[in-house]
Protein backbone atom coordinates (compact mmCIF):
# COMPACT_ATOMS: atom_id res chain seq x y z
CA UNK A 1 0.00 0.00 0.00
CA UNK A 2 1.40 3.48 -0.61
CA UNK A 3 -1.25 5.95 1.46
CA UNK A 4 -0.46 9.48 0.39
CA UNK A 5 -1.13 11.57 3.90
CA UNK A 6 -1.20 15.15 3.68
CA UNK A 7 -0.79 17.05 7.16
CA UNK A 8 -1.83 20.53 8.20
CA UNK A 9 0.36 22.49 10.50
CA UNK A 10 0.17 25.88 12.01
CA UNK A 11 2.80 27.84 14.07
CA UNK A 12 1.22 29.41 16.92
CA UNK A 13 2.90 31.48 20.02
CA UNK A 14 4.28 29.33 23.25
CA UNK A 15 1.91 29.40 25.73
CA UNK A 16 4.80 28.84 28.83
CA UNK A 17 5.11 29.99 32.49
CA UNK A 18 4.98 33.43 33.11
CA UNK A 19 4.02 34.89 29.41
CA UNK A 20 0.84 36.14 30.58
CA UNK A 21 0.18 39.71 31.87
CA UNK A 22 -0.92 38.93 34.86
CA UNK A 23 -3.20 42.48 35.89
CA UNK A 24 -4.19 42.22 32.28
CA UNK A 25 -4.72 38.63 32.17
CA UNK A 26 -3.90 38.37 28.31
CA UNK A 27 -0.57 37.31 26.79
CA UNK A 28 2.62 38.78 26.06
CA UNK A 29 2.85 38.24 22.63
CA UNK A 30 6.26 40.37 21.79
CA UNK A 31 9.13 38.36 22.36
CA UNK A 32 7.14 34.87 22.74
CA UNK A 33 8.81 32.37 21.13
CA UNK A 34 6.52 30.52 18.02
CA UNK A 35 6.26 26.86 18.30
CA UNK A 36 4.13 24.42 16.58
CA UNK A 37 0.59 24.02 17.48
CA UNK A 38 0.79 20.83 19.83
CA UNK A 39 -2.24 19.29 18.15
CA UNK A 40 -0.93 19.34 14.94
CA UNK A 41 1.80 16.99 16.10
CA UNK A 42 -0.25 15.23 17.32
CA UNK A 43 -1.45 14.90 13.98
CA UNK A 44 2.02 13.93 12.27
CA UNK A 45 3.01 11.78 14.75
CA UNK A 46 -0.22 9.68 13.38
CA UNK A 47 0.54 10.07 9.60
CA UNK A 48 4.18 8.76 10.58
CA UNK A 49 2.34 5.80 12.45
CA UNK A 50 0.54 5.30 9.51
CA UNK A 51 3.46 5.47 6.90
CA UNK A 52 5.36 3.12 9.29
CA UNK A 53 2.39 0.47 9.13
CA UNK A 54 1.11 1.18 6.02
CA UNK A 55 3.75 2.50 3.51
CA UNK A 56 3.29 5.65 1.81
CA UNK A 57 4.32 9.11 1.82
CA UNK A 58 3.96 12.23 4.45
CA UNK A 59 3.61 15.73 3.13
CA UNK A 60 3.19 18.75 5.27
CA UNK A 61 1.34 21.86 4.56
CA UNK A 62 1.80 24.77 6.93
CA UNK A 63 0.29 28.65 5.78
CA UNK A 64 2.19 31.53 7.67
CA UNK A 65 5.14 34.03 6.67
CA UNK A 66 8.43 32.62 5.18
CA UNK A 67 9.74 32.19 8.89
CA UNK A 68 7.36 29.41 9.61
CA UNK A 69 10.33 27.30 7.83
CA UNK A 70 11.49 26.27 11.28
CA UNK A 71 8.05 24.50 11.63
CA UNK A 72 9.04 22.56 8.55
CA UNK A 73 12.35 21.53 9.49
CA UNK A 74 10.87 20.23 12.56
CA UNK A 75 8.30 18.10 10.86
CA UNK A 76 11.06 16.89 8.81
CA UNK A 77 12.96 15.76 11.90
CA UNK A 78 10.62 14.24 13.07
CA UNK A 79 10.02 12.01 9.51
CA UNK A 80 8.43 14.31 7.01
CA UNK A 81 8.42 13.45 3.38
CA UNK A 82 7.93 16.70 2.09
CA UNK A 83 7.14 19.70 3.29
CA UNK A 84 4.93 22.87 1.99
CA UNK A 85 5.05 26.34 2.79
CA UNK A 86 2.21 28.20 1.71
CA UNK A 87 3.63 32.41 1.80
CA UNK A 88 2.77 35.37 0.09
CA UNK A 89 1.41 38.22 1.30
CA UNK A 90 -2.08 37.50 -0.05
CA UNK A 91 -2.86 34.78 2.67
CA UNK A 92 -2.46 37.51 5.59
CA UNK A 93 -5.38 38.27 7.63
CA UNK A 94 -7.50 35.21 6.94
CA UNK A 95 -9.75 34.14 8.94
CA UNK A 96 -10.97 29.91 9.58
CA UNK A 97 -12.94 29.87 6.23
CA UNK A 98 -10.47 31.61 3.92
CA UNK A 99 -7.28 29.32 5.90
CA UNK A 100 -8.97 26.57 4.68
CA UNK A 101 -10.05 27.51 1.13
CA UNK A 102 -5.88 28.64 0.94
CA UNK A 103 -4.95 24.82 2.40
CA UNK A 104 -7.20 23.09 0.30
CA UNK A 105 -5.70 25.15 -2.73
CA UNK A 106 -2.40 24.03 -1.83
CA UNK A 107 -3.71 20.43 -1.09
CA UNK A 108 -5.22 20.28 -4.49
CA UNK A 109 -1.89 21.53 -6.07
CA UNK A 110 0.39 19.22 -4.70
CA UNK A 111 -1.91 16.60 -4.52
CA UNK A 112 -4.09 13.68 -4.74
CA UNK A 113 -4.16 12.37 -1.22
CA UNK A 114 -5.91 9.46 0.52
CA UNK A 115 -6.03 11.18 3.93
CA UNK A 116 -5.34 14.87 5.56
CA UNK A 117 -4.65 14.79 8.95
CA UNK A 118 -5.16 18.09 11.21
CA UNK A 119 -5.03 18.95 14.62
CA UNK A 120 -8.19 19.01 16.84
CA UNK A 121 -8.09 22.88 17.06
CA UNK A 122 -5.01 25.61 17.24
CA UNK A 123 -3.96 26.97 20.82
CA UNK A 124 -4.40 30.09 19.24
CA UNK A 125 -7.89 30.49 17.29
CA UNK A 126 -8.95 27.35 19.27
CA UNK A 127 -11.81 27.93 16.49
CA UNK A 128 -11.88 23.75 14.89
CA UNK A 129 -13.30 24.80 12.28
CA UNK A 130 -10.27 24.73 9.79
CA UNK A 131 -10.46 21.27 9.23
CA UNK A 132 -14.09 20.90 7.96
CA UNK A 133 -14.05 23.77 5.82
CA UNK A 134 -10.66 22.24 3.75
CA UNK A 135 -13.21 18.76 3.37
CA UNK A 136 -15.87 20.83 2.21
CA UNK A 137 -13.71 23.11 -0.20
CA UNK A 138 -12.52 19.50 -1.10
CA UNK A 139 -15.95 18.00 -1.80
CA UNK A 140 -14.33 14.92 0.56
CA UNK A 141 -15.65 13.59 3.78
CA UNK A 142 -14.43 14.68 7.12
CA UNK A 143 -14.84 13.15 10.69
CA UNK A 144 -14.04 15.17 13.83
CA UNK A 145 -12.47 14.15 17.21
CA UNK A 146 -10.65 11.00 16.11
CA UNK A 147 -9.60 8.93 19.14
CA UNK A 148 -8.09 5.86 17.36
CA UNK A 149 -7.48 4.83 13.77
CA UNK A 150 -7.62 0.80 13.64
CA UNK A 151 -8.21 -0.84 9.93
CA UNK A 152 -6.72 0.71 7.15
CA UNK A 153 -7.22 -0.62 3.17
CA UNK A 154 -6.08 1.05 0.07
CA UNK A 155 -9.68 2.62 0.19
CA UNK A 156 -11.29 3.51 3.10
CA UNK A 157 -10.15 3.35 6.70
CA UNK A 158 -11.99 2.60 10.49
CA UNK A 159 -11.74 5.23 13.08
CA UNK A 160 -13.39 6.15 16.51
CA UNK A 161 -14.68 8.95 17.23
CA UNK A 162 -16.36 11.28 19.39
CA UNK A 163 -20.49 12.01 18.93
CA UNK A 164 -22.93 13.17 21.16
CA UNK A 165 -23.89 9.42 21.75
CA UNK A 166 -20.47 8.20 22.63
CA UNK A 167 -17.33 6.40 20.97
CA UNK A 168 -18.59 6.01 17.23
CA UNK A 169 -17.20 3.29 14.95
CA UNK A 170 -16.90 4.87 11.61
CA UNK A 171 -15.88 3.53 7.94
CA UNK A 172 -14.76 6.03 6.02
CA UNK A 173 -13.73 6.34 2.27
CA UNK A 174 -10.43 7.98 0.90
CA UNK A 175 -9.92 10.73 0.19
CA UNK A 176 -11.28 12.20 3.23
CA UNK A 177 -9.84 14.53 6.24
CA UNK A 178 -9.17 13.57 10.02
CA UNK A 179 -9.05 15.56 12.59
CA UNK A 180 -7.51 14.20 15.42
CA UNK A 181 -7.36 14.13 19.53
CA UNK A 182 -4.18 14.06 21.62
CA UNK A 183 -4.62 10.57 23.32
CA UNK A 184 -4.45 9.42 19.71
CA UNK A 185 -0.63 9.28 19.51
CA UNK A 186 2.61 10.84 21.59
CA UNK A 187 4.31 12.98 19.24
CA UNK A 188 7.85 11.79 18.92
CA UNK A 189 10.82 13.46 20.44
CA UNK A 190 13.45 13.47 17.00
CA UNK A 191 17.19 13.04 17.82
CA UNK A 192 19.91 15.03 17.28
CA UNK A 193 21.03 13.36 13.93
CA UNK A 194 17.23 14.48 12.38
CA UNK A 195 17.74 17.23 13.55
CA UNK A 196 20.86 18.31 12.39
CA UNK A 197 20.03 16.69 9.08
CA UNK A 198 16.62 18.22 9.11
CA UNK A 199 18.40 21.46 8.70
CA UNK A 200 19.53 21.12 5.70
CA UNK A 201 16.57 20.29 3.85
CA UNK A 202 14.38 23.15 2.30
CA UNK A 203 10.68 23.12 2.79
CA UNK A 204 8.89 23.47 -1.04
CA UNK A 205 7.67 27.17 -1.35
CA UNK A 206 4.27 27.25 -2.73
CA UNK A 207 3.05 30.91 -4.00
CA UNK A 208 -0.49 31.75 -5.10
CA UNK A 209 0.54 31.88 -8.61
CA UNK A 210 1.10 28.02 -8.70
CA UNK A 211 -2.95 27.52 -7.03
CA UNK A 212 -5.47 26.82 -9.41
CA UNK A 213 -7.65 29.33 -8.00
CA UNK A 214 -5.49 32.72 -8.60
CA UNK A 215 -7.89 34.97 -7.70
CA UNK A 216 -6.59 37.24 -4.67
CA UNK A 217 -10.10 38.44 -3.41
CA UNK A 218 -10.62 35.07 -2.18
CA UNK A 219 -7.89 34.62 0.03
CA UNK A 220 -6.01 36.60 3.12
CA UNK A 221 -8.23 39.09 4.52
CA UNK A 222 -10.58 40.22 1.24
CA UNK A 223 -11.38 36.48 1.36
CA UNK A 224 -12.39 36.13 4.86
CA UNK A 225 -16.23 36.94 6.10
CA UNK A 226 -15.47 37.96 9.35
CA UNK A 227 -13.81 40.87 11.13
CA UNK A 228 -12.65 40.98 14.84
CA UNK A 229 -13.85 44.37 16.17
CA UNK A 230 -12.66 44.16 19.93
CA UNK A 231 -10.50 42.51 21.92
CA UNK A 232 -10.73 42.32 25.64
CA UNK A 233 -10.03 40.44 28.83
CA UNK A 234 -12.03 38.29 30.38
CA UNK A 235 -12.64 39.65 33.72
CA UNK A 236 -12.40 37.09 36.82
CA UNK A 237 -14.87 37.63 39.76
CA UNK A 238 -14.28 39.65 42.52
CA UNK A 239 -11.70 37.89 45.07
CA UNK A 240 -13.62 35.99 47.40
CA UNK A 241 -12.41 36.49 51.31
CA UNK A 242 -11.79 32.73 52.58
CA UNK A 243 -14.00 31.39 55.38
CA UNK A 244 -12.60 28.80 57.86
CA UNK A 245 -14.80 25.92 58.32
CA UNK A 246 -14.48 22.60 60.02
CA UNK A 247 -15.72 19.96 58.49
CA UNK A 248 -19.10 19.57 59.35
CA UNK A 249 -20.00 23.04 58.56
CA UNK A 250 -17.84 22.85 55.13
CA UNK A 251 -19.86 19.72 54.42
CA UNK A 252 -23.43 21.71 54.79
CA UNK A 253 -22.18 24.83 53.32
CA UNK A 254 -20.73 22.91 49.96
CA UNK A 255 -24.45 21.20 49.62
CA UNK A 256 -26.86 24.23 50.14
CA UNK A 257 -24.11 26.05 47.51
CA UNK A 258 -24.87 23.08 44.94
CA UNK A 259 -28.58 23.92 45.37
CA UNK A 260 -28.66 27.36 44.77
CA UNK A 261 -29.83 28.48 41.04
CA UNK A 262 -27.40 29.30 38.90
CA UNK A 263 -27.70 32.60 36.64
CA UNK A 264 -30.33 32.03 34.16
CA UNK A 265 -32.28 29.10 36.02
CA UNK A 266 -30.40 26.35 35.37
CA UNK A 267 -28.62 24.02 37.17
CA UNK B 1 -37.57 44.50 3.09
CA UNK B 2 -37.63 40.87 4.08
CA UNK B 3 -37.56 40.57 7.28
CA UNK B 4 -34.27 39.23 9.35
CA UNK B 5 -34.16 35.64 9.99
CA UNK B 6 -32.85 33.29 12.25
CA UNK B 7 -32.49 29.36 11.35
CA UNK B 8 -31.83 27.24 14.34
CA UNK B 9 -29.62 24.31 13.66
CA UNK B 10 -31.67 21.75 16.21
CA UNK B 11 -30.29 18.50 17.46
CA UNK B 12 -31.96 15.69 19.88
CA UNK B 13 -29.97 14.03 22.88
CA UNK B 14 -31.88 10.63 21.94
CA UNK B 15 -35.37 11.23 23.73
CA UNK B 16 -36.27 15.46 23.11
CA UNK B 17 -34.64 18.01 21.99
CA UNK B 18 -30.82 18.66 23.28
CA UNK B 19 -29.80 20.86 26.07
CA UNK B 20 -28.72 23.51 23.38
CA UNK B 21 -30.74 23.43 21.19
CA UNK B 22 -33.19 24.82 24.03
CA UNK B 23 -30.35 27.28 24.79
CA UNK B 24 -30.25 28.13 20.80
CA UNK B 25 -33.61 28.80 20.94
CA UNK B 26 -33.59 31.11 24.45
CA UNK B 27 -31.32 33.16 22.87
CA UNK B 28 -33.47 33.43 19.59
CA UNK B 29 -36.18 34.33 21.18
CA UNK B 30 -34.61 37.05 23.10
CA UNK B 31 -33.03 38.95 20.12
CA UNK B 32 -36.56 38.61 18.20
CA UNK B 33 -38.29 40.09 21.10
CA UNK B 34 -35.68 42.92 20.63
CA UNK B 35 -35.41 43.35 17.39
CA UNK B 36 -38.48 42.20 15.38
CA UNK B 37 -36.88 39.26 13.65
CA UNK B 38 -38.36 35.70 13.35
CA UNK B 39 -36.45 32.76 13.95
CA UNK B 40 -37.19 29.23 12.63
CA UNK B 41 -35.57 25.61 13.11
CA UNK B 42 -34.19 22.69 11.38
CA UNK B 43 -34.30 19.02 12.61
CA UNK B 44 -32.63 16.28 10.76
CA UNK B 45 -34.08 13.20 12.66
CA UNK B 46 -36.63 10.56 12.43
CA UNK B 47 -38.11 10.61 15.58
CA UNK B 48 -38.87 14.42 14.78
CA UNK B 49 -42.43 13.90 15.77
CA UNK B 50 -41.64 12.94 19.31
CA UNK B 51 -40.39 16.74 19.63
CA UNK B 52 -43.44 18.36 18.10
CA UNK B 53 -45.40 19.89 21.07
CA UNK B 54 -42.51 21.21 22.62
CA UNK B 55 -41.12 22.11 19.48
CA UNK B 56 -44.88 24.36 18.90
CA UNK B 57 -44.17 25.88 22.40
CA UNK B 58 -41.65 28.83 21.26
CA UNK B 59 -43.09 31.22 18.59
CA UNK B 60 -41.00 29.55 16.01
CA UNK B 61 -41.55 30.77 12.35
CA UNK B 62 -40.92 27.69 10.44
CA UNK B 63 -39.62 24.33 11.24
CA UNK B 64 -38.35 22.28 8.92
CA UNK B 65 -37.99 18.31 9.20
CA UNK B 66 -35.60 16.10 7.53
CA UNK B 67 -36.46 12.39 7.67
CA UNK B 68 -34.80 9.55 6.63
CA UNK B 69 -31.28 10.73 6.21
CA UNK B 70 -30.17 8.47 8.84
CA UNK B 71 -27.42 8.93 11.92
CA UNK B 72 -25.54 11.93 11.61
CA UNK B 73 -22.62 12.27 8.78
CA UNK B 74 -21.04 15.46 8.48
CA UNK B 75 -20.93 15.68 4.77
CA UNK B 76 -24.50 14.31 4.25
CA UNK B 77 -25.83 16.55 7.05
CA UNK B 78 -24.08 19.64 5.33
CA UNK B 79 -25.50 18.95 2.05
CA UNK B 80 -29.39 19.18 3.46
CA UNK B 81 -28.90 22.02 6.04
CA UNK B 82 -27.49 23.96 3.09
CA UNK B 83 -30.92 22.98 1.01
CA UNK B 84 -32.50 24.22 4.10
CA UNK B 85 -30.37 27.34 3.71
CA UNK B 86 -31.04 28.15 0.34
CA UNK B 87 -34.68 27.76 1.00
CA UNK B 88 -35.07 30.01 3.85
CA UNK B 89 -32.54 32.48 3.66
CA UNK B 90 -31.40 33.26 6.89
CA UNK B 91 -29.53 36.14 7.80
CA UNK B 92 -28.19 34.12 10.94
CA UNK B 93 -27.13 30.78 11.55
CA UNK B 94 -27.26 28.96 15.02
CA UNK B 95 -25.10 25.66 15.43
CA UNK B 96 -24.66 24.16 19.08
CA UNK B 97 -21.24 23.72 19.72
CA UNK B 98 -21.39 20.22 20.22
CA UNK B 99 -19.35 17.83 18.79
CA UNK B 100 -21.81 17.17 16.46
CA UNK B 101 -22.47 21.43 15.50
CA UNK B 102 -18.73 22.15 15.44
CA UNK B 103 -17.79 19.40 12.91
CA UNK B 104 -21.28 20.30 10.69
CA UNK B 105 -20.86 24.23 11.03
CA UNK B 106 -17.75 24.96 9.27
CA UNK B 107 -18.80 23.33 6.19
CA UNK B 108 -21.48 24.97 5.56
CA UNK B 109 -19.87 27.99 5.74
CA UNK B 110 -17.29 26.64 2.87
CA UNK B 111 -20.45 26.10 0.95
CA UNK B 112 -21.71 29.24 1.58
CA UNK B 113 -18.23 31.29 2.05
CA UNK B 114 -19.18 32.97 4.62
CA UNK B 115 -17.97 33.77 8.29
CA UNK B 116 -17.94 31.59 10.85
CA UNK B 117 -17.48 32.19 14.72
CA UNK B 118 -17.05 29.32 16.38
CA UNK B 119 -17.90 28.53 20.40
CA UNK B 120 -19.76 32.12 20.87
CA UNK B 121 -20.39 32.39 24.58
CA UNK B 122 -22.34 35.37 24.15
CA UNK B 123 -24.33 36.83 20.89
CA UNK B 124 -26.44 40.42 20.54
CA UNK B 125 -27.09 42.46 17.80
CA UNK B 126 -25.98 45.93 16.97
CA UNK B 127 -28.16 48.69 15.24
CA UNK B 128 -27.76 47.56 12.09
CA UNK B 129 -29.07 44.31 13.35
CA UNK B 130 -25.95 42.71 12.67
CA UNK B 131 -24.43 39.67 15.03
CA UNK B 132 -22.09 40.85 17.44
CA UNK B 133 -20.67 37.07 18.76
CA UNK B 134 -18.52 37.06 21.42
CA UNK B 135 -15.65 34.25 21.91
CA UNK B 136 -12.98 33.21 23.38
CA UNK B 137 -9.37 32.84 22.11
CA UNK B 138 -6.21 31.83 23.67
CA UNK B 139 -7.45 29.07 25.84
CA UNK B 140 -9.92 31.48 27.40
CA UNK B 141 -6.96 34.45 27.72
CA UNK B 142 -8.28 36.98 25.33
CA UNK B 143 -12.54 37.74 24.37
CA UNK B 144 -12.90 38.96 20.92
CA UNK B 145 -15.83 40.57 19.06
CA UNK B 146 -16.46 39.18 16.06
CA UNK B 147 -19.07 40.07 12.93
CA UNK B 148 -19.62 38.72 9.53
CA UNK B 149 -20.30 41.99 7.93
CA UNK B 150 -20.74 41.96 4.70
CA UNK B 151 -21.92 37.89 4.04
CA UNK B 152 -24.75 35.66 4.61
CA UNK B 153 -25.82 33.93 6.70
CA UNK B 154 -23.54 34.73 9.61
CA UNK B 155 -22.77 31.21 11.27
CA UNK B 156 -22.35 31.36 14.95
CA UNK B 157 -21.85 27.48 17.09
CA UNK B 158 -22.35 28.41 20.72
CA UNK B 159 -20.78 26.44 23.75
CA UNK B 160 -23.60 24.57 25.53
CA UNK B 161 -24.57 25.51 28.85
CA UNK B 162 -23.76 29.34 28.50
CA UNK B 163 -27.16 30.27 27.16
CA UNK B 164 -30.58 30.28 29.20
CA UNK B 165 -32.95 27.86 27.75
CA UNK B 166 -35.88 28.38 26.15
CA UNK B 167 -39.10 28.43 28.33
CA UNK B 168 -42.45 27.14 26.94
CA UNK B 169 -44.98 29.23 26.48
CA UNK B 170 -48.81 28.37 25.99
CA UNK B 171 -49.73 31.17 23.49
CA UNK B 172 -48.08 31.59 20.75
CA UNK B 173 -48.30 31.39 17.05
CA UNK B 174 -48.25 27.80 15.60
CA UNK B 175 -45.39 27.23 13.79
CA UNK B 176 -45.64 26.27 10.41
CA UNK B 177 -44.01 22.76 9.40
CA UNK B 178 -42.23 21.97 6.32
CA UNK B 179 -41.20 18.51 5.73
CA UNK B 180 -38.33 18.17 3.65
CA UNK B 181 -37.65 14.67 1.77
CA UNK B 182 -33.91 13.68 1.63
CA UNK B 183 -32.75 13.27 -2.54
CA UNK B 184 -30.59 10.44 -2.01
CA UNK B 185 -27.45 11.80 -1.09
CA UNK B 186 -25.02 9.29 -0.25
CA UNK B 187 -22.20 9.85 2.43
CA UNK B 188 -18.88 8.37 2.24
CA UNK B 189 -19.06 7.60 6.09
CA UNK B 190 -20.45 4.16 7.40
CA UNK B 191 -21.50 4.56 11.09
CA UNK B 192 -20.31 0.76 12.40
CA UNK B 193 -21.13 0.96 16.25
CA UNK B 194 -21.20 3.23 19.36
CA UNK B 195 -20.12 2.61 22.42
CA UNK B 196 -21.57 4.93 25.79
CA UNK B 197 -18.73 7.40 26.89
CA UNK B 198 -17.34 7.33 30.07
CA UNK B 199 -17.65 10.10 32.39
CA UNK B 200 -14.22 10.68 33.26
CA UNK B 201 -13.93 11.76 29.59
CA UNK B 202 -16.65 14.80 29.27
CA UNK B 203 -15.07 16.69 32.00
CA UNK B 204 -15.63 19.99 29.16
CA UNK B 205 -19.56 19.06 28.75
CA UNK B 206 -21.07 18.16 32.65
CA UNK B 207 -22.48 20.59 34.20
CA UNK B 208 -21.06 19.87 37.47
CA UNK B 209 -17.72 19.49 38.12
CA UNK B 210 -15.00 18.11 40.84
CA UNK B 211 -11.05 19.17 40.90
CA UNK B 212 -8.75 17.83 42.78
CA UNK B 213 -5.47 18.88 43.46
CA UNK B 214 -1.65 19.14 45.23
CA UNK B 215 -3.88 18.30 48.30
CA UNK B 216 -4.28 14.71 47.74
CA UNK B 217 -1.60 12.56 49.38
CA UNK B 218 -2.14 9.19 48.24
CA UNK B 219 -3.40 7.98 44.54
CA UNK B 220 -5.61 6.04 46.53
CA UNK B 221 -7.47 9.00 48.43
CA UNK B 222 -9.02 9.50 44.56
CA UNK B 223 -11.31 7.26 45.88
CA UNK B 224 -13.67 8.87 48.29
CA UNK B 225 -13.42 11.57 45.67
CA UNK B 226 -14.88 8.94 43.23
CA UNK B 227 -17.31 8.19 45.18
CA UNK B 228 -18.51 11.96 45.93
CA UNK B 229 -18.80 12.51 41.99
CA UNK B 230 -20.58 9.25 41.81
CA UNK B 231 -23.15 10.65 44.71
CA UNK B 232 -23.36 13.99 43.03
CA UNK B 233 -23.62 13.03 39.32
CA UNK B 234 -20.40 15.16 38.78
CA UNK B 235 -17.73 14.90 36.51
CA UNK B 236 -13.68 14.44 37.76
CA UNK B 237 -10.82 16.39 36.85
CA UNK B 238 -8.21 17.30 38.44
CA UNK B 239 -4.76 19.74 38.17
CA UNK B 240 -1.75 19.33 35.94
CA UNK B 241 0.25 17.80 39.29
CA UNK B 242 -1.86 15.26 39.74
CA UNK B 243 -1.26 14.02 36.18
CA UNK B 244 1.95 14.41 36.42
CA UNK B 245 2.30 12.32 39.54
CA UNK B 246 0.18 9.63 37.40
CA UNK B 247 -3.21 10.11 39.56
CA UNK B 248 -5.28 10.89 36.55
CA UNK B 249 -4.79 10.72 32.80
CA UNK B 250 -4.00 13.39 30.71
CA UNK B 251 -8.11 13.65 29.18
CA UNK B 252 -9.15 14.67 33.20
CA UNK B 253 -6.53 17.89 33.53
CA UNK B 254 -7.57 21.39 33.58
CA UNK B 255 -6.00 24.30 32.63
CA UNK B 256 -3.85 25.91 29.56
CA UNK B 257 -1.47 22.59 29.00
CA UNK B 258 -5.20 20.63 29.16
CA UNK B 259 -8.95 21.47 29.23
CA UNK B 260 -10.84 24.21 29.52
CA UNK B 261 -13.95 23.85 30.92
CA UNK B 262 -17.49 25.27 31.35
CA UNK B 263 -19.43 23.55 34.15
CA UNK B 264 -22.00 25.41 35.59
CA UNK B 265 -20.89 24.78 39.08
CA UNK B 266 -17.46 23.97 39.99
CA UNK B 267 -15.66 22.61 43.00
CA UNK B 268 -11.90 22.31 43.56
CA UNK B 269 -10.56 20.81 46.55
CA UNK B 270 -6.65 21.35 47.38
CA UNK B 271 -5.54 23.08 44.44
CA UNK B 272 -3.70 26.10 44.91
CA UNK B 273 -4.66 28.09 41.59
CA UNK B 274 -1.38 28.74 39.26
CA UNK B 275 -1.82 31.39 36.34
CA UNK B 276 -2.03 28.64 33.92
CA UNK B 277 -4.83 26.94 35.77
CA UNK B 278 -7.06 29.90 36.68
CA UNK B 279 -7.40 30.25 32.41
CA UNK B 280 -8.53 26.91 32.21
CA UNK B 281 -11.28 27.67 34.76
CA UNK B 282 -12.49 31.38 33.43
CA UNK B 283 -15.75 29.87 31.63
CA UNK B 284 -17.25 27.88 34.94
CA UNK B 285 -20.30 29.83 35.91
CA UNK B 286 -19.70 29.10 39.45
CA UNK B 287 -16.70 28.76 41.52
CA UNK B 288 -15.92 27.09 45.30
CA UNK B 289 -12.68 26.36 46.05
CA UNK B 290 -11.60 24.74 49.73
CA UNK B 291 -8.14 24.82 50.32
CA UNK B 292 -6.29 24.63 53.38
CA UNK B 293 -3.84 27.84 52.47
CA UNK B 294 -5.54 30.72 53.40
CA UNK B 295 -3.70 32.56 50.85
CA UNK B 296 -4.32 30.48 48.11
CA UNK B 297 -4.25 31.59 45.06
CA UNK B 298 -7.22 29.96 43.67
CA UNK B 299 -9.16 32.06 45.84
CA UNK B 300 -8.99 34.64 43.09
CA UNK B 301 -10.78 32.93 40.63
CA UNK B 302 -13.30 31.53 43.46
CA UNK B 303 -17.02 32.75 43.63
CA UNK B 304 -17.02 31.35 47.09
CA UNK B 305 -14.41 30.48 49.16
CA UNK B 306 -13.97 27.73 52.17
CA UNK B 307 -10.37 27.22 54.05
CA UNK B 308 -10.78 24.08 55.36
CA UNK B 309 -9.44 20.87 55.34
CA UNK B 310 -10.39 18.57 52.37
CA UNK B 311 -9.34 15.28 54.63
CA UNK B 312 -12.00 16.31 56.77
CA UNK B 313 -15.03 17.91 54.58
CA UNK B 314 -15.02 15.29 51.79
CA UNK B 315 -15.73 11.91 54.13
CA UNK B 316 -18.43 14.73 55.79
CA UNK B 317 -19.65 15.65 52.58
CA UNK B 318 -20.24 11.79 51.73
CA UNK B 319 -21.79 10.97 54.73
CA UNK B 320 -24.77 13.87 54.46
CA UNK B 321 -25.14 12.77 51.03
CA UNK B 322 -26.00 9.15 51.64
CA UNK B 323 -28.31 10.50 54.63
CA UNK B 324 -30.27 12.61 52.57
Amino acid sequence: MMLQIAVCMKQVPALNEGKMDEGMGTLIRKDIPPVINVYDLTALETALRLKEEYGGKVTVFSMGPESAESLLREAFAMGADRSVLLTGPEFAGADAVATAYALSQAITARGPFDLILCGRQTTDGDTAQVGGAIAQFMEIPSIYWVSRIHAVTPASCTVTALTAKGHASCRIDFPCLLTVERELAVPRIPGLGAKIAAKKRQPEILTLQELPDRDSSHYGRPGSGTRVIKIFSPREPAPAAAVSMKGKEAAAYILEWLDEQTEGGIR
Amino acid sequence: MKQKRILIYGETDGVGLSAVTRELIGKSRALAAKSGLEYSLILIHDQAENCRDELSAYGLSRIYIWKDAGDFRADRYADLLADTIRREDPDILLVGGSPEGRSLAPRVAAIFRTGITADCTELALDTENRLIQTRPAFGGNIMAHILTPNRRPQIATVRPGVMPPADRTEYCPSPEWILCRNTARTSAIRLLGIEPADAAEEIDTCSLLLAVGGGLKDKEDLEMFRELAALLGAGLAGSRVLVERGFLPPEAQIGLSGHSVRPRKLITFGISGSLQFRAGIRQAQKILAVNIDPEAEIFRAAHTAICGDLYEIVPELIGQLKEK
